[in-house]
């Protein structure tokens, strides 16, 4: 099937196009100008209580992501119908043709998950709870970067500890976390390593004052525990002066396209909302993430 | 094809709706009328009587989840699935999938949606 210029419908398709792509074009503007006067704040309020830059960073990045989302993802939708329906219906001739079609498409997608990633930082504080089995959820979560290990000839392997508590999570959001760690790690190996992914369990010390202690010297059965889910890379690790800054929204040493600096703040702040932690450090094989789940009562 | 299904597809964008009509068209299979004013929608459904509605949440004149409300207080129109397209939140903030309002469970995608997803929607919920 070729492309036919003069097909009235697909010329006023063509121009639809266009005009999205120029409103798009705009929008990005905005954003770019809105990152700049996000990162003005940022900068403006570095000295006073770090609790209180955290907030306001929020409420600057939420207005933000509500208004820009709406109308970003409108000329979005028609971008990503009008690219799906050439590649099927109209396809290019010429590989230049296809390889420009592939482009867009990779385009949108992009232009989406930074969306994403800003609604992700900025809004979603509930959290949709459900008891998780952590090593199934960990399991599909690798599913989803097997493609980029095989290309980057990345080992994975996992070492799962058994008989793990279920834990109460939104497991859509540890998922997001899981991801990022994974891609972050993926990215951190371009030629080549390994990826160990390891969970526990482990027994929380019961802390004097807690009432739950008061049993646990005699009922081993019910002293609670915490699941951890640590993500190991081989990769260079992360340079001394940037450890500081990983967690801090836009932080990013990734070219544009690849990151927004977005993933850590999020999965941090995933985390915490889980009365979780998310820690990374670097070791003696690269670096290493780890997930702290709330401790659970065991048996239960 | 004789009974092709009827599907409506409702969003204050005409972009939106004439590229998804498009598309729809050409994969086949499907008889696809579009409305851009929310307000008209349910006086447009009880005319076409489609087989599946698409409807975009967020529009200028009303929204669509009065609209779904309405559709579920008429009797004849109270079965009609409905897919809802959002282009303020995810997926996953409105509990993704089958969510009750009005009469019906419907089904809700996040914008921008992969016309796959969506033409895999659709036919899961016609059943074909
Ligand atoms: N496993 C790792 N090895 C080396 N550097 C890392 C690793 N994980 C994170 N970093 C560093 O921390 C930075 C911030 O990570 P973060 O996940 O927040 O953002 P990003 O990956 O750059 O972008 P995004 O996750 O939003 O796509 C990265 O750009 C990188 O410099
Ligand atoms: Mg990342």
């Amino acid at each position: 099937m070729g492309w036919s210029a003069s097909d009235p419908i697909r010329r006023g398709w063509i121009s639809e196009v266009q005009a999205n792509v120029d409103e798009l074009k705009g929008k990005e503007r905005e954003l770019q100008e809105a990152y700049v006067v996000l990162q003005a704040s940022h900068e403006a309020h570095k000295s006073a209580q770090l609790q209180l830059i955290h907030v306001e960073k929020l409420e600057s990045v939420g207005l933000l992501a509500a208004g820009v989302a709406h109308e970003v993802k409108n000329p979005l939708t028609t971008l990503l119908t009008g690219v799906q329906y050439l590649r099927e219906f109209a396809p290019p001739e010429d590989d230049e043709g296809k390889q420009l079609l592939e482009d867009m498409w990779l385009a949108v997608k992009r232009a989406d998950s930074v969306i994403k990633g800003l609604l992700d930082y900025s809004r979603a504080r509930e959290l949709f709870l459900k008891e998780e089995n952590v090593n199934e959820l960990v399991e599909r979560t690798l599913q989803f970067v097997k493609h980029e290990c095989d290309k980057r000839r990345i080992k994975v392997t996992r070492d799962f500890g058994q008989e793990l508590p279920r834990v109460t999570m939104d497991g859509y959001k540890v998922q997001q976390v899981l991801v990022n760690l994974f891609t972050n790690a993926t990215h951190a190996m371009s030629e080549g390593g390994s990826l160990t992914v390891r969970t526990t369990c482990r027994s929380v010390q019961p802390q004097a004052e807690s009432p739950a202690g008061a049993h646990v010297g005699r009922d081993t059965d019910e002293m609670p525990s915490e699941v951890v889910v640590e993500v190991q890379d081989t990769g260079p690790g992360i340079p001394e002066e940037s450890l500081t800054k990983i967690f801090d929204p836009f932080f990013t040493t990734k070219p544009t396209g690849q990151g927004t600096g977005l993933g850590l703040a999020v999965s941090r702040q995933i985390m915490e909302m889980h009365g979780g932690t998310l820690d990374i450090q670097n070791n003696e094989s690269g670096v290493r993430a780890r997930l702290v789940f709330r401790p659970v009562a065991r048996g239960g | 094809m004789e009974d092709k299904k009827k599907i409506l597809l409702v969003d204050d964008e005409e972009s939106i709706t004439r590229t998804l009509k498009l598309f729809l068209d050409r994969r086949g299979g499907f008889e696809v009328r579009t409305e851009n004013r929310g307000s008209q929608a349910v006086r447009v459904a009880r005319d076409f009587r489609p087989d599946l509605i698409v409807l975009d949440v967020v529009m200028p004149d009303s929204d669509g989840g009065a609209i779904a409300q309405d559709l579920g207080e008429d009797p004849e129109l109270q079965s009609i699935p409905i897919i809802f397209l959002t282009a303020i939140i995810k997926e996953q903030e409105i509990g993704g999938h089958g969510k009750a309002i009005g009469g019906g469970v419907h089904t809700y995608l996040a914008k921008p949606v992969e016309p796959d997803v969506l033409i895999s929607h659709i036919q899961e919920r016609l059943g074909v």
